[in-house]
């Protein structure tokens, strides 16, 4: 976890939320001068968001997986 | 081909006799120059061109001119250029079409003048399919309602130079145009809602450069963009969309296509789609707040088969359609979290899927065919399945590659049934799965060899289903307290090649056949471990680590074949040896141990077990300074009732066998040479049969009593039997009264203390020695002397 930069010359601030077994590997993913002009708790509040939002869907009522929606795909 | 300068003093209409000059600052009257000619303004003064203007090449190299026109022709057939010098310009407008052609090379360069009005611009006419090149910025505007710029025929080089066009830009007719971004760009603007701002559907459009188009309107409403049906990777273009908060109809007709779609800045909607389509790029969607993507159940496809790396950005923002990994030899990497919508599925059909430790969380995931593809998990990636029905497909793993550490987390929490299909892998491809909620009947592993790695049950209060067929663990397993683990007939073998593996059954009854059978390997109980009553445990390779806890139920605790390290193993189980080595890697203890055929290394621990017996077969038992302790007080508390092939090996240091009961107990010898020890280390009598062969024998507890079978003889290279006191004497006798049992050393002095000695003939070449003992009868070679007398005070 960490910041890293990828190859388009954007920032990536790599981050884990939450406990077993709902842990959120996320990164905040910006132009460096836009990660700059954020504050600490601006940065820290938007991860805290993201989690809060991952963590509503994860433990939402589940959905019926159709067989259909997932097929044995066909040799390319 | 005539050259036509412009004179100043007419009338300032393009189509003005009056205007036009055979010869640079000459006469006017010459004649209006076609699109045969060429059009030169190179007069200093600052004027004003109206009308329909048409020329083959046209240059304004002086003055301060502004263009005011209506529909012009420029160009024709080999026109080259089309040219404002610097400064020379002032203004450029045109009220109608303005086309620019040729049938070689056209370029157009305004040095950033922009064409403004509301007329629109055409590339290309039927009979001149040249190409049309920008030698600057060139900018386009004047909002109209479509067809703003036009790519109509031939090609458009944008070279280095950005296009913009305020409105649209589209290509027209069923032919082929060529697109020639290089490094430039297209940018269209526009404030319209219900605008189509690019249409290259028509006609089919080759794509050559870094194909960018930005789509920045400003505008609420609606907009459209629309690619070419059928396109391929190679003639797919980029589309940034920048701006805006309007509702996208994009990648909506079946087969449009896109390269790298970025949606950075814009703040709308991508609108619902119905269609399959591919992405060949990179994708990205917006941060922006008011940012989403519709609920849409057309498959957007990931296809590049590119070796650049494609990034899929999701910005915390639900992408909530169907997603197809499908690029033969591409990778696909995620750069933030990814989430499908709660019905959303993703399939890999092709290429690398990496998550970039990244947390991926869709309603169910399917990689189910036999194409090259990878998962890369990362260190901390994983892949959250939301859905119930079969939200995990993976029965055919060939061809599939895992890296990192392949995180699988079932967060369905409904009661609803639940089939997770991990197929066959391998121990590289297995996955690791944590059902983490819900009530339901999980069927998982229920097919022949089908196999994970880490299972984790922790917050799952359903079933697990039963089965019939064997399954395969490469890693741990953790049941749930609140689970309910069916009765499976089907083997559950432990595999893993590597690694500590911990089993935790939380009180759970492991009510299924157990192997445990990893070379190089370790598996370990995490706590006290209950086998279902009609379900065996067998060891067969690997190193299993008992850890100390109580391992009950099983009906058959064995090890049949192999080669297995057993350490802190618990149990008052029977262990059937029949075959393979078992190696100590710690203390272990057993209920009674059966050594059929194999090899049982001690290896300097202790094994302890309630009896020991031997059974037909080649055994053998090696101690490397191990001991092997029987608790039991019986007749056959050691029973060595098959001593055929049975042999012992000392190994490195002294080994021992040693009898702990307090009661009376029993050394069934066999015959054997024992290449250990024999001690008893229980004040109750050891009775030993047979003529056997030690290292050596001795006394643990004093008081206590050895009885030799009459008439047999122990063969011994050391005797260390030795009571401690005239009141805690060691007895030695035979079974019959009047009958001695012979001892036999070959050489040296026993030195004995406090023993009771009654028939027994000493012999072998040694000097039998018995200090302060009782000499009750029929003792044959034994000196009885009142003290040892051997005590040398050093200094």
């Amino acid at each position: 976890m960490g910041i890293v930069y990828l190859d388009d010359g954007r920032l990536a601030d790599q981050f884990q939320m939450g406990n077993e077994p709902y842990v959120l590997s996320d990164a905040l993913v910006m132009r460096p001068e836009d990660y700059e002009k954020m504050t600490p708790e601006e940065i820290a509040a938007m991860k805290q968001w993201r989690y809060d939002k991952w963590y509503a869907i994860v433990t939402a009522p589940s959905v019926e997986a159709s067989v259909e929606e997932v097929p044995a795909d066909p040799a390319v | 081909m005539a050259d036509r300068y412009w004179v100043t003093g007419g009338n300032g209409v393009w189509t003005s006799t009056g205007n036009w000059s055979a010869t640079s600052g000459g006469s006017s009257g010459a004649s209006v120059p076609t699109n045969a000619d060429n059009a030169f303004f190179d007069q200093t003064a600052t004027y004003t061109v109206t009308g329909n203007a048409t020329a083959l090449n046209l240059l304004v190299s002086a003055g301060n001119v502004t263009f005011t026109l209506g529909i012009n022709g420029f160009g024709g057939t080999a026109a080259t250029y089309f040219t404002f010098n610097a400064g020379t310009v002032a203004g450029f407008s045109a009220s109608s079409t303005t086309t620019f052609s040729t049938t070689t090379t056209l370029v157009i360069n305004t040095n950033g003048v922009a064409l403004t009005g509301a007329g629109s611009v055409t590339f290309g006419t039927n009979t001149r399919t040249g190409t049309v090149s920008l030698g600057s910025d060139f900018e386009i505007t004047g909002a109209i309602a479509s067809a703003k710029v036009t790519l109509a025929y031939g090609t458009l080089d944008l070279g280095s130079f950005k296009l913009t066009s305020e409105g649209q830009f589209t290509t027209a007719n069923a032919v082929t145009h060529t697109l020639a971004f290089g490094t430039g760009n297209i940018t269209i603007t526009g404030t319209n809602s219900g605008n189509v701002a690019w249409d290259t559907s028509a006609g089919t459009n080759n794509v050559t450069g870094t194909p960018t188009v930005n789509i920045s309107y400003n505008v609420a409403g609606s907009l459209a963009v629309a690619t070419q049906a059928g396109g391929t990777e190679a003639n797919s273009i980029s589309f940034n969309f920048t701006t805006g908060t309007y509702t996208l109809t994009f990648l909506n007709t079946a087969g449009y296509v896109a390269r790298s779609v970025s949606f950075a800045g814009f703040g709308g909607t991508w609108a619902a789609r119905t269609t399959s389509n591919t992405i060949y790029g990179d994708l990205t969607l917006s941060a922006v707040a008011g940012f989403s993507v519709a609920a849409s159940t057309g498959t957007l496809t990931f296809g590049s088969t590119s070796a650049t790396t494609r990034t899929i950005t999701s910005n915390a923002k639900t992408f909530d359609g169907p997603v197809t990994i499908n690029g033969v030899g591409g990778t696909f990497q995620l750069a933030d979290a990814m989430t499908l919508g709660a019905t959303r599925n993703l399939t890999l059909t092709n290429g690398t899927l990496n998550l970039n430790n990244q947390s991926l969380t869709v309603n169910a995931f399917g990689t189910n065919n036999a194409n090259i593809r990878t998962l890369a998990f990362g260190a901390t990636g994983a892949i959250n399945v939301t859905g119930t029905g079969t939200p995990w497909a993976n029965a055919n793993t060939t061809n599939l590659t895992v890296t990192g550490t392949p995180t699988v987390n079932i967060t369905n929490n409904t009661a609803t049934t639940t089939t997770i299909t991990t197929g066959t892998p391998t121990e590289a491809q297995a996955l690791n799965f944590n059902f983490t909620a819900g009530t339901y009947s999980l069927v998982f592993l229920n097919a022949a060899t089908y196999a994970a790695k880490n299972v984790n049950f922790t917050g799952f209060a359903g079933t697990w289903v039963a089965v019939t067929t064997s399954r395969t663990l490469y890693g741990s397993l953790t049941l749930s307290s609140g689970m309910t683990f069916g009765a499976s007939s089907g083997v559950l073998t432990f595999a893993a090649t590597s690694g500590t593996q911990v089993i935790t059954t939380n009180t759970k009854t492991l009510d299924e056949p157990v192997v445990i059978d990893g070379v190089g390997g370790t598996f370990q109980l995490g706590d006290n471990l209950t086998m279902g009553s009609t379900r065996a445990l067998t060891l067969t390779n690997g190193t299993f680590d008992g850890n100390s806890k109580t391992i009950a139920g099983s009906n058959a605790f064995s090890m049949v074949t192999g080669s297995v390290v057993a350490k802190n193993i618990s149990t008052a189980l029977a262990f059937a040896h029949t075959s393979g080595t078992l190696t100590q890697g710690g203390n272990n203890s057993f209920g009674a141990y059966t050594l059929t055929a194999g090899t049982l290394d001690l290896a300097g621990y202790i094994l302890t077990s309630t009896s020991f017996a031997t059974g037909v077969g080649t055994k053998n038992l090696t101690f490397n300074g191990g001991t092997l302790t029987v608790t039991n007080a019986t007749t056959t508390a050691w029973n060595n009732a098959n001593p055929t092939n049975f042999t012992t090996t000392a190994g490195t240091g002294v080994g021992k066998i040693s009898l702990t009961a307090a009661t009376a107990k029993t050394f069934v010898g066999g015959g054997t040479t024992y290449n250990c020890n024999l001690s008893n280390d229980g004040a109750g009598a050891m009775t030993v049969s047979g003529s056997n062969t030690f290292l050596g024998i001795t006394n643990g507890v004093s008081p206590t009593a050895f009885i030799f079978t009459a008439g047999t003889t122990q063969t011994i290279t050391n005797w260390n039997i030795s009571g401690t006191s005239s009141s805690n004497l060691v007895t030695i006798t035979s079974t019959a009264a009047g009958t001695a049992a012979t001892l036999s050393k070959s050489s040296g002095t026993v030195s004995a203390n406090y023993l009771s000695l009654k028939d027994s003939t000493a012999t072998g070449g040694a000097t039998w020695i018995a200090y302060n003992s009782v000499n009750v009868s029929g003792n044959t070679n034994w000196s009885f002397l009142a003290s040892s007398g051997n005590f040398f005070l050093l200094f």
